[in-house]
């Protein structure tokens, strides 16, 4: 057995010194060895941006906020105005704060404000937005989800330099918008944004990754609520019946020209409640609390008269991620939806685009609803999809939807990153 | 109609690949065409850590190949085919190499009913098993390192076998059913490893900010 006898594995490199199959040893293994230890670190060690962001509540016409975050605890202000030389309005901070946000009223409609927010130490940041119009003038707005850095940063910025050069109304958000809700993903979410804050208003919805991972703070250690740091709550406290989450709802609803946007709130679980700390089915299964439902029904029925009716909360009802159906949705919001003649909803949480259409052929056939889930905002992909019946089409590559509105159309047009069309569809009033 | 594609993303699956075909790279590299003087007890140890690694590639490939044609299939009529489509033609030729240059290039029956049940196994898990789950995530993320695992297993079953058929073999006419070797071994050259590395590991790095090969010099 001690014999020596020559043996060839097979074709191997010519390279005979040991210094050089090290060296190309090195090189082989170097560029994703480097890539990956840089991708998945760099990210965590941004500062708190220096940067502002427009949002609202439920009058983007006459009332809007600015939000903002300092390093320390100071006192700010923010001048605004028509004229951007000559910003001649003037909101003074009450106590210092590292959270800031201010609202602006008693705007007038579709009109372009300048704004500047001013520290002790200078201009913090600037920026413009306009008013909802009264009338139902054209308009574009983009819809996204899911920036979530899951495995590194991914697209987010890449998405976010094809915003900048875009003149869209406003951004919706539909949730997740960081992976674990911890200070250093915040503060890179908001470098990122940085690059379209200063020209495109936000509008956020609440994802199940927003909130803290810990609700009910049995690990001893409380997490911090960032999300309601960066986006004030707008519904009463009081309302709040959610067993499920001890936070605030976040819901709210607003007229664009002629559409009605609602962002609903969908609450979970925490997820460290079933044990493992992994996903179980109660976790895609808990219900809109009956306050949320109520709201739901009298925003939709107050609605009635505008044209268009669009609803944006983070778990899509169906979808063909891995997700797939979520029971409870199609039970209690569904019928809602069809009933109040919902044009569109939008979605996150499954990481792909897709759109379908929910029909209710027994009792609101008339009434289909068409449903975009647009989980692509750069957290990366879904492993697989899985078309439903109702999936028109789905894809799980880096894209954005833009809905082009006007007094009697809606159109949704979904983009590849290259500006390929991957899908288009225009809907009627 | 919608054709399925519930397989591994391409964007994790050229992940994989990247990562493989590294690691493929560093053997090749740091390994030398000859190695004399070498015991026959560290040439079967060698044989078996090769036979094995044949092994690992083929599961790999029939991953690959699984993902690379299902998203061909599914996915390029509706898809954002620029992004997807690097990735899915270097699954299959990443797949197709690692099987006819490493599994396929030289073996027996066993060879044969190992791959058979690679396949099956594969298949079934993510076509059947998983499609079949109300929420398909959480069986496909915890039952895939499973079952590749399984698969491993399986793997180091085989090689032991095959290494102890050629050691009693040794000498002998036939200690392969097949050996495809020099065919194989002129198109699957270093240079064909180089190329499959660079391109893998250059668009598994632009899928991450959402390029790829074929959009990075478009926008």
């Amino acid at each position: 057995m001690n014999e020596s006898k020559p043996f060839t594995p097979g074709k191997r490199s010519t390279a005979t010194h040991p210094a050089m199959r090290a060296v190309l040893l090195a090189l082989v293994v170097s560029p994703l060895a480097i890539f990956y230890s840089v991708y998945l670190t760099d990210y965590k060690t941004k500062p708190v941006a220096r940067t502002a962001w427009v949002s609202w509540h439920d009058d983007p016409m006459h009332a809007v906020y600015i939000g903002w975050e300092t390093p320390t605890g100071i006192l700010c202000s923010v001048r605004y105005g028509i004229d951007p030389g000559n910003l001649n309005m003037t909101k003074n901070e009450p106590i210092s704060a590292t959270f800031h946000s201010v609202n602006l009223t008693g705007l007038t409609p579709d009109t372009v404000y300048y704004y500047r927010v001013e520290t002790p130490g200078g201009v913090y940041a600037s920026g413009r937005f306009r008013t909802a119009p009264v009338i139902y003038a054209p308009f574009t707005c983009m819809f996204t989800a899911d920036t979530q850095p899951k495995f590194g940063p991914g697209w987010y910025e890449h998405l976010a330099n094809i915003v900048n050069t875009k003149d869209y109304s406003f951004l919706a958000m539909v949730g997740d918008m960081v992976e674990d809700g911890t200070k250093d993903e915040w503060n890179y979410f908001h470098t990122v944004g940085s690059k379209y804050y200063d020209t495109v208003p936000l509008v956020p919805v609440r994802g199940n990754h927003d909130r803290p991972r810990d609700l009910d703070d049995d690990e001893g250690t409380p997490d911090t609520y960032y999300f309601a740091s960066y986006f004030p709550q707008s519904v009463d406290a009081a309302m709040n019946e959610n067993p499920y989450d001890k936070y605030q709802q976040f819901y709210f609803s607003f007229n664009w020209s002629s559409v009605h946007f609602q962002v609903l709130h969908f609450p979970e679980v925490d997820l460290d409640d079933e044990g493992d700390g992994g996903l179980s089915l109660r976790d895609y299964h808990q219900a809109f609390t009956t306050d949320h439902l109520t709201w739901l029904e009298q925003d939709l029925n107050r609605s009635r008269a505008m044209p268009f009716r669009v609803s944006m909360f983070h778990c899509p009802i169906t979808s063909a991620g891995f997700y797939g159906e979520n029971y409870v949705m199609k039970e209690q919001l569904l019928p809602i939806l069809h009933r109040y003649n919902v044009t569109a909803t939008f979605s996150g949480h499954a990481h792909h685009f897709e759109r379908g259409t929910l029909v209710n052929r027994t009792h609101y056939p008339d009434n289909p609803l068409t449903y975009f889930v647009v989980g692509t905002g750069g957290g990366l992909a879904d492993v697989g999809l899985r078309p439903v019946p109702e999936t028109t089409i789905c894809t799980a590559s880096p894209s954005y939807t833009e809905m082009a509105a006007t007094a009697t159309t809606l159109t949704f047009t979904t983009y590849g990153f290259d500006g390929t069309v991957i899908d288009t569809i225009t809907i009627r009033a | 109609m919608l054709l399925q594609t519930l397989t591994i993303n391409p964007l994790i699956a050229i992940q994989l690949v990247a990562v493989v075909q590294t690691g493929v790279m560093a053997i090749l590299v740091s390994t030398r065409k000859h190695t004399s003087n070498m015991t026959k007890r560290a040439g079967t140890a060698l044989e078996f850590f090769e036979r094995f690694g044949y092994c690992a590639l083929g599961v790999f490939a029939v991953l690959f190949i699984d993902a690379g044609v299902g998203w061909l299939a599914g996915a390029w009529g509706y898809a954002d085919w620029r992004y997807q489509l690097p990735s899915a033609l270097l699954l299959v030729v990443a797949g197709t190499a690692y099987l006819l240059a490493g599994l396929l290039k030289r073996g027996s029956w066993i060879t044969l009913v190992y791959l058979a049940a690679v396949t099956t196994t594969l298949l079934l898990f993510l076509h059947a098993w998983v499609a079949a789950e109300v929420v398909m995530g959480v069986l496909l993320e915890t039952g895939l390192p499973i079952v590749l695992g399984v698969l491993a297993g399986a793997g180091l079953l085989v090689a032991g076998v095959e290494t102890a058929l050629a050691t009693r073999q040794e000498g002998r006419k036939g200690r392969f059913t097949w050996d495809i070797s020099p065919v194989m071994d002129r198109v699957f050259n270093r240079w064909t490893n180089l190329v499959i590395w660079a391109l893998a590991v250059v668009q598994g790095i632009l899928l991450f900010s959402g390029y790829s090969l074929l959009t990075f010099w478009v926008t």
